[in-house]
């Protein structure tokens, strides 16, 4: 235990004495590491900025059956059996004319001019609400009610809701795939890096096997190396995207951004900064491990 | 301490280098292998550290044999060598402290103590006010104390020194070769390896390698 820690503090010594040999092109290669790796923050953020829209999007998209005025009480009475029996109706709410006249009337401040009206233009309306989100059962809703005689207009919101939310999860399966490449690219990039230091390295690495060096004694400045690099990426992508936030990003979210709605930005939590440079901290090292492992533990 | 039973070497495609070899040597003896270049002098030592395995034969340190070591427990056992390497293997992109430190860092003494016997091992081959200096700018002879500096900052129980004293004029020679003697005297367990017998004086127990025997 004593021996290992020992030989932990001798390792982030050589690190650091190895950073200061060269502080110039470490700090170009952790500059460089670090851009690519706000690349990856700005798609993570994104991706929850189009998931907060979806998440604003009614859960439940509700469908309008607007009647026909002219409609015998038959065919109404037909219309309201067949609401009953939709499958998976959640709820079911009556407006008639009368009550969305006045409704209107008072919105629109009409006053005294609704009332010259000749007659009411306004259908009875069923606001339906299914259980569940789902485009072909309300594709099979809308078949069923606009086949009655009762019915003037099936109108929903639903079908564009259920695409919206398909384009966002194809969005995020875009993104994730994209994250997934670019981290790879980042491992190979620590894993040049270090492969660098290695091959300068090799005199010593053969002089310390020789006087008894573990693969470990040898393997471990490489890895903590690569564990340095990883986090001082993290945090350099971590500054840049805030400098983004603070600077660029109000300027399109005025764009983006309804009256009244929250903003689309999504900022990084504290924890999820942490996360995040910890994560390329996780690469830095499993690049240089990969490294290690192909030029000295053949 | 050491024990060679039937040892032939050859390396891969070659002739063989040592043939049948038997030699023992106890704890705390001082022996010196001459032979002319190119004889084997090198190899034997290697085998000796497991720094090379033996083609046939077998290699004992300690009761153990070398050559059926795990690959794991091969650096426990050079740590407790001290080997001075004819070609000397010098680190030049660390400082004369540095290179002594390297051994102490890699058998995990505290940065004090590695410190405090790296210094004391450039004490005694006369270089402690040059362990700031660069090994370039160290002549022959110097790098070849501290080479020797190296391979005794952790007291190995057992040196092995290929060709201490090779290019030295006699008075360098003399006294590397009087520092040798020193850490025998202490207990440690020394072999020397020389092309030049003359170098050596004939009170220490000396073996020679001609045509792949000892002699
Ligand atoms: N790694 C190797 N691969 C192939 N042949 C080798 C290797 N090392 C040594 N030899 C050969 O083995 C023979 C003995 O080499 P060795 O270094 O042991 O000799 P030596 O007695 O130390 O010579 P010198 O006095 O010149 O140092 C030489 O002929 C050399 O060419
Ligand atoms: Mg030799």
């Amino acid at each position: 235990m004593k021996a290992w820690w020992v030989h932990v503090q001798y390792a982030w010594r050589t690190v650091f004495r190895r950073w200061a040999e060269a502080p110039f092109g470490h700090a170009l290669t952790v500059l460089g590491l670090g851009v690519s790796l706000i690349l990856l923050a700005v798609l993570f953020m994104a991706l929850m900025g189009a998931q907060r829209v979806v998440d604003g999007l009614p859960a439940q998209g509700a469908v309008l059956v607007y009647a026909n005025p002219h409609a015998s009480d038959a065919d109404r009475q037909q219309l309201s059996a067949q609401i009953d029996v939709l499958p998976k109706l959640a709820r079911k709410q009556f407006i008639s004319r009368a009550a969305a006249l006045s409704e209107l009337t008072q919105k629109l401040s009409l006053g005294e001019m609704a009332h010259q009206l000749p007659d009411n233009p306004l259908p009875d309306t069923w606001v339906l609400t299914p259980s569940v989100l789902d485009v072909t059962l309300i594709q099979q809703w809308t078949q069923t009610l606009t086949a009655l005689p009762a019915v003037m207009l099936v109108q929903s919101d639903t079908v564009w809701v259920g695409q919206l939310r398909a384009l966002v999860n194809t969005g995020r399966h875009v993104v994730l795939l994209l994250a997934g490449l670019l981290a790879l690219g980042l491992v190979s990039i620590f894993g040049l890096a270090v492969r660098l230091q290695i091959v300068a390295r090799l005199p010593e690495i053969d002089v310390s096997r020789m006087i008894g060096a573990t693969d470990h004694f040898i393997a471990r400045p490489f890895l903590y190396f690569g564990l340095l690099e990883g986090l001082l990426a993290g945090l350099v992508a971590v500054f840049g995207v805030w400098l983004l936030t603070v600077d660029m990003l109000p300027r399109l979210d005025v764009l983006l951004r309804y009256e009244g709605q929250t903003s689309l930005i999504v900022l990084p939590s504290l924890q999820m900064q942490a996360v995040f440079v910890l994560a390329s901290a996780l690469l830095g090292w499993l690049g240089a491990w990969l490294a290690v492992r192909q030029a000295l533990w053949r | 301490m050491i024990r060679f039973e039937e040892v032939s070497k050859h390396y891969s495609g070659g002739k063989d280098i040592l043939q049948g070899v038997n030699l023992s040597l106890e704890q705390g003896e001082m022996v010196v292998v001459t032979g002319q270049s190119g004889a084997g002098k090198t190899t034997l030592l290697k085998l000796m550290a497991a720094l090379e395995r033996p083609s046939h034969g077998s290699v004992w340190l300690n009761e153990q044999n070398i050559g059926h070591l795990r690959r794991s427990a091969v650096p426990w056992l050079r740590r407790n060598i001290g080997f001075v390497f004819q070609d000397h293997r010098l680190l030049f992109d660390r400082d004369v402290l540095g290179n002594v430190l390297l051994p102490l860092e890699v058998a995990g003494f505290g940065r004090k103590d590695a410190l405090a016997r790296a210094r004391a091992a450039l004490d005694k081959v006369g270089l402690l006010d040059r362990e700031k200096s660069r090994p370039v700018a160290l002549s022959g002879g110097e790098q070849q104390r501290l080479c020797i500096a190296r391979a005794v900052a952790t007291r190995p129980p057992l040196i092995l020194a290929d060709e201490p004293t090779g290019n030295l004029d006699r008075e360098y020679a003399n006294s590397i070769l009087d520092m040798l003697v020193n850490f025998n005297r202490q207990g440690t367990t020394v072999v020397i390896a020389s092309h030049d017998a003359d170098t050596v004086t004939t009170k220490h127990r000396t073996v020679r390698i001609h045509r792949g025997k000892l002699t």
